[in-house]
C-alpha cells in the first residue's frame, strides 16, 4: 500500500513535470475555453422575447404597454396569461409582464404595481432586461408625476422546463471530455510504449515491484491529474462565463472516473500493439482526433451528416461527453446516464481484456 | 544395481563392497553441498528465438564471491543468457537456480536478492537522481541508505539533477547505483562500460572491485578483453550460444594461447602455405595481412622466420613478440577477432 501510494506520488510528479504535457492538457484547454466561449458569444443586440398579460386594460396600463413598444430590444407579443406562461416556460420568451386589475387606478395612489416573470435568463440578459425595464418605469413615472413613484415592480422567478444552454454550457463538459480522451490516448498510451521502449519497463520488471501496483500507480495517478483539470476549467467557466455546475457531485466523480478508465485502458490497449513511440504516436492520434469531432464535444451532432451521427454512436467519447453534459448542465441524476455509463463499461471491459491478452513489457 | 554390478564385476567382499557404496555415497554428499555453495547454477540451458539457437545447451555454475564474465562478440548470447538468469527470459530448456531458487518456478523469491544492470540505461524521463534511487529502493522490503549509493557511486553532487541531463558514464553509474539499492547478493551487469570512454570505465571496473570486496557476487558480460582479463576471476567463452571455455583468465591463456606469440604485417598477399615449413611454430593464424604465430622457443622462430622471409623475398613489417591476451584465447577458439 506505503509503495503504492509512493507509485503514485512520483507518477503524478513526473507527469507534472513534463512541459508539454503541462501545456496540452493543462493551458490548451483553457485557451480553447476562453477563445470558443468569446468567439461564441452572442454579440447581436439583444432582442428580448416580451409577453404581456394585461388585466387591467384600462388607460393607464395600456399607455405603458405602447411605451414597452417602442423600446426596441423589446419583442412583445399580448395575449392571455395561459398561453403566455406557458412560452416562458418553454423558453419562447424570456419574460412576461402581468399589469394587474385596477393597475391605473393604483397609480393614482402612487401605488400601482406590475409583475415581471423569469425564467432563468442568463446573467447578462437578466442585466441587461433589468436596465431596460428600469428604465422604462422611471421615464413613465417622470410623464406621470414629478414627485413620487406611482409605478414599480415586483420580479418572479419561474422554473422552465428547458434549461438555458449556451455555447459554453454546451462546450465545457465536452472539454471535459476531452481532457479524459488525451489523457488516456497520451500520457497512457504513449508514456507506456515510450517506457517500453527506453526499457524502463523491463528494468522494473526484474525489481520485486508488483505489476498491479504499477498499474495501479499509473491510473490513480491519472485520475487525480483529470480532475484538477476538469475543476480548474470549471473555475475559469465561473468565472468567465457564469457557467454552474446544476448536478451532484457523486454521480460527476463515478462517470468521470469511469471515462478515465474506459480511456486509459484504451491507452494501455494502444500500448499493448505499438512497439515504437511513433507507432503510439500515430495511433493515438488518429483516434483522438476523430473522436474529437465525432462525439459531440465541439458541435451538437445534429448539424452532421448521417454517417458520422452513426459513427458517433459507437465512439465512447460521444457517451462520456453526453453523460457529464447531462449531469453538469441539466443537473441529472444517475438514473439519466445510466445507458452511457454502460457504454463506456463496455469499452473499459474491452479494452482491458485485449491489454491484459497482448500487453509486452520488452 | 551398483552393487550387484560392483560384485559381479570384481568379486569383492561384501565388506568391501558396503565400504565402497559408503565411499560413493560420501562422493554424492559432498557433490551435494559443493552445489550449494555455487549461488548460480546453469545447466543445459537452451533458447531459441524461431530457428535460431540463441543458446545452446549451456551448463555452468557461479561460485560465492566470484567475479565471474561472460566472453563473447555480439550475438554470441550472453545477454540472452543474462536476462534469463534475471527472470526477463523463460528458457526453452534445461534448469537455472539462483541461490537455490528456481528462475522458472520461483521468480519473485529471486527479485529481492538480485541487482541488475541492463544493456540499455533505462530510467524514467524527466526523474532526478536521488529520486530514482528513493523509488527503487521503495520496490524492495531492505534497502541501502540513499546517500551511501550516491556517496559508492559518487553521484552525491549530481542527486538533484535530471537523469536526462547527466552524461553517459554518470548515468552508467546511477545504473550501477541502482542494481545495488537492495544490498544484492548478486550483481548482474550486462556490458557495463560498452560506450564509455576509457577514463569512466576506469571509474566502472573500480565500482565493480569495490562492490566485490564486500563479499558480493557479479556476473558480468562484456566483449572487452582488457576487461575480463582486469576483473574477473573466471571468464564463460561463448560464441553463437555454446561454451568454449571455462577458467581463470591465466590458465585461458597458458593453455590454449600457448607462451609468446609473433606477429607481424606483410606488405603483399601471401598464402598462409608458405610458411607451413618454418619450424618451432605450434599454431598459426592471420588476419588479412596480419599473421600470429604460437611458439614455445619465440627467439629461434624470429630468426628462422627472418631468415626465410629475406630467402623469399617477403618483406615483413611491425614484428614483435607477445604475451598472448584472451584475445588470442578467442582467436584460437574461433578463428575470429572478438570485433568481427
Amino acid at each position: 500500500m506505503k509503495t503504492l501510494l509512493y507509485e503514485i506520488y512520483y507518477q503524478t510528479k513526473l507527469y507534472m513535470r513534463a512541459k508539454e504535457t503541462i501545456f496540452w492538457n493543462f493551458a490548451f484547454p483553457v485557451f480553447m475555453l476562453i477563445i470558443f466561449g468569446f468567439v461564441f458569444r452572442q454579440n447581436k443586440p439583444i432582442s428580448l422575447k416580451v409577453g404581456v398579460v394585461n388585466l387591467d386594460q384600462s388607460i393607464g396600463s395600456r399607455e405603458f404597454v405602447k411605451g414597452l413598444y417602442r423600446v426596441p430590444n423589446f419583442k412583445l407579443s399580448e395575449g392571455d396569461s395561459a398561453a403566455l406562461f406557458s412560452r416562458l416556460k418553454n423558453r419562447k420568451l424570456d419574460y412576461v409582464l402581468l399589469f394587474p386589475k385596477g393597475f391605473t387606478k393604483e397609480i393614482g395612489q402612487n401605488r400601482a404595481r406590475f409583475l415581471i416573470y423569469k425564467s432563468d435568463p442568463s446573467p447578462i440578459v437578466q442585466q441587461i432586461a433589468m436596465s431596460i425595464f428600469k428604465d422604462v418605469v422611471y421615464r413613465a413615472n417622470r410623464v406621470v408625476t414629478k414627485a413620487a413613484e406611482p409605478i414599480s415592480f415586483k420580479e418572479i422567478e419561474i422554473k422552465s422546463r428547458e434549461k438555458r444552454m449556451r455555447y459554453v454550457d454546451y462546450f465545457l463538459p465536452g472539454l471535459i471530455a476531452m481532457i479524459v480522451i488525451s489523457t488516456g490516448l497520451f500520457t497512457i498510451g504513449i508514456a507506456i510504449t515510450g517506457y517500453r521502449e527506453k526499457q524502463v519497463l523491463r528494468r522494473l520488471k526484474v525489481t520485486p515491484l508488483p505489476a498491479g501496483v504499477f498499474f495501479a500507480g499509473q491510473v490513480v495517478s491519472r485520475c487525480f491529474l483529470v480532475l484538477f483539470q476538469a475543476l480548474l476549467l470549471m473555475f475559469f467557466g465561473l468565472v468567465l462565463f457564469h457557467t454552474h455546475f446544476a448536478g451532484n457531485w457523486p454521480v460527476f466523480l463515478l462517470v468521470l472516473s469511469l471515462g478515465i478508465l474506459s480511456f486509459v485502458s484504451l491507452g494501455f490497449a494502444i500500448s499493448s500493439f505499438s512497439r515504437k513511440t511513433e507507432t503510439a504516436v500515430m495511433v493515438s492520434n488518429a483516434v483522438f482526433f476523430p473522436m474529437l469531432f465525432l462525439s459531440g464535444i465541439f458541435f451538437p451532432l445534429s448539424s452532421m451528416p448521417k454517417i458520422f451521427v452513426t459513427f458517433s454512436k459507437i465512439i465512447p467519447a460521444t457517451y462520456l461527453a453526453d453523460a457529464l453534459r447531462k449531469i453538469m448542465v441539466y443537473g441529472e441524476g444517475f438514473s439519466h446516464v445510466e445507458l452511457e455509463m454502460g457504454v463506456l463499461a463496455l469499452w473499459l471491459a474491452g479494452s482491458l481484456i485485449f491489454s491484459i491478452k497482448f500487453f509486452r513489457w520488452e | 544395481m551398483k552393487n550387484t554390478k560392483l560384485n559381479t564385476t570384481f568379486g569383492l567382499t561384501s565388506d568391501l563392497n558396503t565400504r565402497l557404496y559408503r565411499c560413493i555415497f560420501f562422493i554424492k554428499r559432498a557433490n551435494e553441498i559443493k552445489k550449494t555453495m555455487s549461488i548460480v547454477q546453469v545447466s543445459h540451458f537452451s533458447k531459441y528465438y524461431g530457428n535460431l539457437k540463441a543458446v545452446d545447451d549451456l551448463s555452468f555454475e557461479i561460485e560465492e564471491r566470484e567475479i565471474f564474465g561472460m566472453l563473447g562478440p555480439n550475438g554470441a548470447g550472453k545477454t540472452t543468457t543474462v536476462e534469463t538468469l534475471e527472470g526477463l527470459r523463460k528458457p526453452d530448456a534445461g534448469e537455472i537456480f539462483i541461490d537455490g531458487h528456481s528462475v522458472l518456478t520461483n521468480p519473485d523469491a529471486i527479485k529481492p536478492i538480485i541487482g541488475v544492470q541492463l544493456q540499455a540505461n533505462a530510467f524514467y524521463p524527466k526523474m532526478k537522481v536521488e529520486e530514482a534511487i528513493n523509488l527503487f529502493r521503495r520496490y524492495y522490503p531492505k534497502s541501502l541508505p540513499a546517500e551511501q549509493i550516491l556517496e559508492l557511486v559518487s553521484l552525491i553532487e549530481k542527486r538533484r539533477a535530471q537523469v536526462e541531463d547527466l552524461s553517459g558514464g554518470q548515468q552508467q553509474r546511477l545504473a550501477f547505483g541502482l542494481a545495488l539499492v537492495n544490498d544484492p547478493k548478486i550483481l548482474f551487469l550486462d556490458e557495463p562500460t560498452t560506450g564509455l570512454d576509457p577514463q569512466a570505465r576506469r571509474k566502472t571496473w573500480e565500482l565493480i572491485q569495490k562492490f566485490r570486496e564486500t563479499g558480493k557476487t557479479i556476473l558480468l558480460t562484456t566483449h572487452y578483453m582488457e576487461e575480463a582479463q582486469q576483473l574477473c576471476d573466471r571468464v564463460l567463452i561463448i560464441d553463437h550460444g555454446k561454451k568454449l571455455a571455462l577458467d581463470s583468465p591465466q590458465s585461458l591463456i597458458t593453455k590454449e594461447a600457448g607462451d609468446r606469440h609473433i606477429e607481424f604485417t606483410l606488405t603483399e598477399q601471401v598464402p598462409q602455405e608458405k610458411f607451413r615449413t618454418l619450424p618451432y611454430i605450434s599454431k598459426m593464424w592471420r588476419n588479412g595481412n596480419r599473421f600470429i604465430f604460437q611458439t614455445d622457443v619465440p627467439d629461434k622462430l624470429v630468426v628462422a622466420l627472418i631468415r626465410y622471409a629475406d630467402e623469399q623475398n617477403i618483406e615483413i613489417r611491425d614484428l614483435h613478440i607477445q604475451r598472448p591476451t584472451l584475445e588470442d584465447v578467442f582467436i584460437s577458439y574461433t578463428g575470429r577477432t572478438l570485433r568481427e
